[in-house]
């Protein structure tokens, strides 16, 4: 949307003629009940994201918020307000984690997943901040908990992001331990990050906001500098009550690990705030201080400005039909998150359910993959030559994912799709520049591989509210799956009527509906995120311009052995 | 009506030399500049070289070492050392500092520099009150009942006077007193000799001499002063009276003149009696005789005092007259003759003064001391009568400071009409227009004063009037803008975080400010905690990004009532806000913004007044970004350290470091705008440091003294 203070930054002196087309022919009948019905829906779907995500901002409840705002303690998202710069975008991440407690296995809902990440600019400076929500289990680390950690770490890492960690943990969720403590991707991985990201020259900010106990008490000891709140703070590795039951030794916490202790007898911190308010602007005041040698800054990623998109991108909630078996141009899709709806589009005539091409967001470069229909050979083969030109240039990646899958049939596996399938799945693999993908509708099968799903390393992986994703469809699979057992229960003989399929059908299909959610998939943390389409410019922008921070390095690829 | 009537003739003063500082100094400099005469000035430490009067000035030197008036302004010989030195061959000393000081009128003579003003046989007469009083009886100048001899100044001899002779209610005066200073009203007779004892204790401080005198105390008269003007060759003329009733402690507040309802053959007498005294100690050059006009019978009035100067009003006589008191006073010091007649001599329409003070109207008026950051008074400053009849006279400039070496005055504001309703309304939208940021002023006051229904009132202010209305026109200290002004504040400073004042050009990036507090699915909150109030809940001001860049700001109101606006908007590069509030309601105002000490400041001036109910309002948020204070020795002393409340001289210690102090004892003595304030101890303890002496001068908020709560055992050992 235009803002009012905001003057054109496109003036008519830059070089227009160098800039691609725009797209044309975009224009979408907004009258039109099918668009209609679309907007509806997504409308819908939107309202019901945002009272997800009011529910979460509300942490453990209204008992919880109540204690811990009695102790002088601000909430994390409240934390996260006060270090931010004044009018600058948050982007949170995945605080949906932990909501479907059926996926969790849990008894109920973990909000946000007990822990809040966002990334944000502070004091000029863009952090990734990781901020423990003690209202939910006081803020003990679940395996969600552990899992989102990890992955803000991840993101910090890839993107080269200073941490800032706004402490305020119990440590592991105990009756959990075998599923927090262990493993590789456990709770000692917090560590192991820390450690290698301070030795990359990322810098690690630890704000001890309450306890930090046991474990805990590493994420402090393992950062660069690190504040600690008075009264509130402590880091401990064994609390009183254990230092009792161990040594007899009777000692208040704010003795054994305060602010006071920790600044200026032990040395385990390095700045005693009054109160939560004064440590975030001390840490304000860290991040001010951390000198150009270690992060970009604004002006680095500042772009010359852009263009505006001609189509509203408020439109984009109705661009994808009700019926997902309608076909849809996706060229809607990039007229609306482009800048100047330009695009650049490469082999346009040539494998033509892939749209390949480059265009700009927010001012910056970035190269798009997109679905238009069934992956076929020739539109995997494009794709493969397309993440070949943007490795060669050092530009970002978009994937925008609508895929049921590959084609199937003796015709497509005699012309090889399997390889070039895999072409195309090794080029995506081994591609060395920033990747961002967004699942617009279907992520199926192959296709999930090909197009950059999770497992294919994007820096960012967000989801429309209608995304699915499975291994195949619901259909398909209770198709598969009731074609076997009706062909073993004929091979004995017996006979299966059309009832009998159906009821065994049912539970697959229930089974699909509920896992192949965007809910369930950001429940678990297979993506980053569920966001309002008509928020995915902005989203995509701020993530392209925190992506390109590292990895932009043109020629730096070296691509696995294409089967030719 | 003219802008001065100018007279064509050359003025025979070759160099003049401005002893004084401040708007006077500027006022005197313009008039020898448009009459082509070279001017010197002079600057102390504290003014430094870039004060408006020293650029004014052709040239202007150094004076003294210190920032006081005592090392600086006063040091005569230094003074005349620079005149001689400047070649200057006549001296304007301004009001104040040197100016009735006949001792240093015969210094200035006998350096054969020109004094303009009085001869000093005339300010020793006048300077004296028993002396002046004496002159005036002889000369049938009614004065009212006293003693005035200061041949014995013993106590007991005094206090059998005042009871047998004066009667109560009286007035101690330093007899080398003038403007207020030395000065101790006396209900009965036992408050009589600390009053006395003080008295003289100012007296000696203040002018070197301890002699005072007791005069009737006259119950609310108007004080109405004539001004008069006499020649070398023996002519005396009056440019009618000033009423300047409307006084605080015997400092003026707002003049007027003419004088409103008085007989006409009353105005003609006082006149008559003011040339007939200027006559009458042989006065030549400006002056100003003081009368009080007894309310109770409005027929009498007595010959008060005479201020053997330009006075710090004598704008609005010219604006009445069309005189430039200034030019005729360098033209009479010249040797020349009066320039009009007395019956030639206009009073036109009605003029109104009203002095701008650097001061805290709600807190007992205590002077305040800072940077004024911003400056801008409703009309073109220091030009002298204009024809829009509002005039600003003032030798200050934006990022000035105001400091505790000098009287505090920022400005005069005079305005000029047809008639004393039209300049009273002129008065107050020239007030409501005046823009001040950085110092509290009195400029609120001034407008409840004029606007006060008894002042409206023709004659019917006395010198009472401050008293009799004091709940009427009392400033609450607590008074918090309203909801509405907050928000607007809240609103700049949200764009000033935001980093979207003016036309800067603004980042391109996602992350920049261009793309305002962006929130999925939700929406910034930002709260900003108005500065120095406690209540953490109570004192803050909810500022919600909506992603259009405008704000919704949530006030909680005095009344516990929460108030939400929709505010959007912008500042452009000249200070201007245009705002839309709630979407109804359009607005401009001019809009300042000012970082420091972890405060943002923002002064808020409606352009047209009429828009809101607050024509001016300031509101101080605690800065959300400022870097933390480290923590220096005061802060470390957190409420052990007792701090000034105002700015001041320190007149009494009574305790010494180790003392034990009880809570509510007077440990120090403060003297601020001639009064005298006790600093007590907070809280029964001991004294562990006691950081000044006496007559040092104390700025606001410095640490006078710190206490320990138990005996520190080193001090014990």
């Amino acid at each position: 949307q235009r803002i009012p203070w905001r003057r054109s930054v496109f003036s008519a002196s830059s070089s227009a003629a160098h800039l691609p087309p725009p797209l044309l022919d975009c224009d979408l009948d907004t009258k039109s009940p099918s668009f209609q019905e679309a907007m509806e829906r997504t409308h819908l779907q939107v309202k019901e994201l945002n009272s997800c995500l009011e529910t979460v901002r509300q942490g453990g409840g209204p008992n919880a918020v109540e204690r811990h705002l009695q102790r002088n303690k601000f909430l994390p998202r409240d934390r996260i307000q006060r270090l931010v710069d004044p009018g600058t975008p948050l982007l949170e991440l995945s605080p949906l984690a932990g909501w479907d407690a059926k996926a969790m296995q849990t008894d109920e809902p973990i909000p946000s997943g007990g822990i809040v990440t966002a990334i944000g600019m502070v004091a000029g400076k863009m952090a990734m901040i990781i901020a423990n929500d003690a209202t939910v289990k006081g803020g003990t680390y679940f395996p969600i908990t552990v899992k989102k950690h990890l992955r803000a770490q991840e993101i910090a890492l890839e993107n080269k992001l200073p941490c800032i960690y706004l402490v305020d943990s119990g440590g592991a969720y105990l009756p959990k331990q075998a599923d927090v403590f262990p493993d590789r991707d456990h709770f000692g991985r917090i560590f192991f990050n820390q450690a290698t990201m301070s030795s990359r020259n990322i810098p690690q900010i630890a704000v001890v906001c309450g306890s930090c106990t046991a474990g805990g008490a590493y994420v402090p000891s393992m950062s660069d500098e690190t504040v600690i709140v008075e009264k509130n703070g402590t880091i401990f590795l064994g609390g009183p009550p254990l230092v009792k039951a161990a040594t007899g030794e009777t000692v208040s916490a704010e003795d054994l690990g305060g602010a006071h202790v920790h600044t200026g007898t032990s040395g385990v911190a390095d700045h005693r705030a009054a109160n939560e308010k004064e440590a975030m602007r001390i840490t304000r005041d860290i991040m001010a201080s951390l000198g150009t040698g270690t992060a970009d800054n604004a002006s680095a990623i500042a772009t010359e400005g852009w263009e505006e998109p001609r189509f509203d991108p408020k439109e984009l909630g109705g661009v994808l039909p009700i019926d997902p078996k309608q076909p849809v141009d996706v060229r809607l899709v990039l007229a609306r998150i482009l800048d100047g709806s330009r695009f650049h589009e490469f082999k346009s005539n040539f494998g033509t359910t892939l749209v390949t091409g480059f265009g700009k967001i927010m001012g910056q470069d970035v190269g798009i993959i997109a679905n238009n229909g069934i992956l076929f050979s020739e539109s995997a083969q494009k794709g493969a030559q397309f993440v070949q030109l943007c490795c060669q240039r050092g530009i970002p990646i978009l994937f925008l994912q609508n895929i049921t899958g590959f084609m199937v049939g003796q015709k497509y596996e005699h012309e090889g799709i399997a390889k070039h399938g895999a072409k195309l799945v090794t080029a995506v693999s081994t591609a060395k520049v920033p990747k961002l993908t967004l699942i617009l509708g279907g992520s199926f099968g192959a296709g999930n591989y090909g197009m950059c799903g999770r497992a294919f390393g994007p820096r960012f992986l967000y989801m429309w509210p209608g995304a699915r994703i499975s291994v195949m469809g619901g259909e398909q699979a209770a198709n598969v799956l009731s074609t076997v057992q009706r062909d073993n229960i004929e091979a004995r003989g017996g006979t299966w009527s059309e009832e009998e399929e159906a009821d065994f059908q049912r539970p697959i299909l229930e089974k699909y509906e509920s896992e192949g959610s965007a809910y369930y998939s950001t429940s678990k943390l297979w993506d980053d995120g569920i966001i309002d389409p008509a928020d995915t410019r902005m989203v995509l922008g701020c993530s392209l311009a925190v992506a390109r921070r590292a990895g932009c390095e043109p020629n730096e690829t070296k691509f696995g052995v294409f089967r030719m | 009506h003219p802008a001065g009537r100018s007279f064509s003739s050359k003025v025979a003063l070759d160099k003049v030399l401005v002893a004084n500082r401040g708007e006077i100094a500027c006022r005197v400099l313009r008039t020898c500049q448009r009459l082509g005469i070279p001017t010197v000035a002079l600057y102390s430490v504290a003014d430094g070289p870039d004060a408006l009067h020293a650029r004014m000035a052709d040239e202007a030197y150094l004076i003294g070492t210190g920032p006081s008036p005592t090392d600086s302004y006063l040091l005569q010989d230094q003074v005349l050392e620079i005149a001689q030195r400047a070649g200057a061959t006549a001296l304007h000393p301004g009001y104040g500092f040197l100016s009735e000081n006949a001792g240093f009128v015969n210094k200035v003579e006998d350096a054969s520099i020109r004094f303009i003003g009085p001869p000093a046989s005339a300010i020793e007469a006048m300077g004296s009150k028993s002396k002046s009083k004496a002159i005036m009886k002889d000369a049938n100048v009614p004065i009212t009942p006293g003693f005035f001899g200061d041949e014995n100044q013993d106590v007991e001899f005094l206090k059998h006077k005042a009871v047998t002779e004066v009667g109560f209610p009286l007035l101690i005066k330093a007899v080398m007193g003038g403007g207020g200073k030395g000065m101790r009203l006396v209900w009965n007779e036992s408050e009589f000799e600390e009053a006395l004892a003080s008295c003289q204790r100012e007296s000696q401080s203040a002018f070197g001499d301890s002699a005072v005198l007791l005069e009737k105390y006259l119950v609310r008269p108007r004080h109405v002063e004539v001004q008069v003007i006499a020649d070398s060759l023996g002519n005396a003329v009056h440019l009618y009276e000033r009423d300047c009733s409307l006084q605080r402690r015997h400092q003026k507040i707002i003049e007027e003149a003419p004088a409103s309802d008085l007989p006409a053959p009353i105005r003609q007498e006082l006149g008559a009696m003011g040339t007939r005294a200027a006559q009458a100690v042989g006065y030549v050059n400006a002056g100003t005789v003081e009368f009080l006009l007894d309310t109770n019978d409005p027929e009498k009035f007595y010959f008060c005092e005479m201020n053997t100067r330009l006075q710090v009003e004598h704008p609005i006589t010219e604006q009445i007259t069309g005189v430039d008191l200034v030019e005729w006073q360098l033209r009479i010091a010249a040797g020349e003759e009066i320039p009009m007649k007395q019956e030639d001599i206009p009073c036109m329409g009605h003029a109104f003064e009203a002095r701008i003070y650097a001061e805290n109207p709600a807190r007992g008026f205590l002077p305040a001391t800072g940077t004024i950051w911003h400056h801008s008074p409703p009309c073109e400053m220091n030009t002298g009568a204009s024809n829009t009849g509002v005039r600003v006279d003032t030798g200050l400039q934006s990022g000035q400071e105001v400091g505790v070496y000098y009287d505090p005055m920022i400005s005069k504001l005079i305005v000029h009409d047809q008639n004393r309703e039209l300049a009273l309304d002129k008065l107050v939208k020239s007030l409501k227009g005046y823009q001040i940021g950085g110092v509290p002023t009195n400029i609120e006051f001034l407008i409840k004063c004029a606007n006060h229904p008894t002042f409206r009132q023709p004659g019917k202010c006395n010198t009472g009037f401050l008293e009799d209305f004091a709940d009427d026109v009392h400033m609450d200290e607590s008074t918090r803008p309203s909801p509405l002004a907050q928000s607007i504040g809240a609103f700049a400073a949200m764009l000033r975080l935001e980093k979207r004042i003016g036309t800067q050009q603004h980042q391109s990036s996602p992350w920049s400010s261009l793309s305002g507090s962006w929130r999925a699915g939700d929406r910034a909150s930002r709260p900003l905690k108005l500065a120095g109030e406690d209540n953490d809940d109570g004192s803050l001001v909810k500022c919600i990004s909506n992603r259009d860049g405008s704000f919704d700001i949530q006030v909680v109101t005095d009344a516990g009532v929460e108030e939400e606006f929709h505010i959007s908007g912008s500042i452009d590069d000249h200070d201007n806000m245009q705002l839309v509030v709630n979407g109804t309601h359009r607005m401009t105002t001019t809009t300042i913004l000012r970082e420091s000490d972890g405060i943002l400041s923002v002064g808020v001036w409606a352009k047209e007044p009429s828009q809101t109910e607050e024509f001016f309002w300031e509101i101080d948020f605690e800065h959300p970004l400022a870097p933390v204070s480290t923590g220096g020795s005061q802060g470390a002393l957190g409420d052990k350290a007792v701090k000034s409340p105002m700015p001041g001289k320190v007149v009494r210690v009574n305790k010494d470091v180790g003392d034990s102090v009880e809570a509510g004892e007077v440990v120090m003595v403060l003297e601020a705008m001639k009064m005298n304030h006790s600093i007590t101890s907070p809280r029964d303890g001991f004294m562990a440091e006691i950081r000044y002496n006496v007559d040092d001068i104390v700025s606001d908020g410095a640490v006078l003294f710190v206490m320990e709560e138990e005996e520190n055992e080193a001090l014990v050992g």
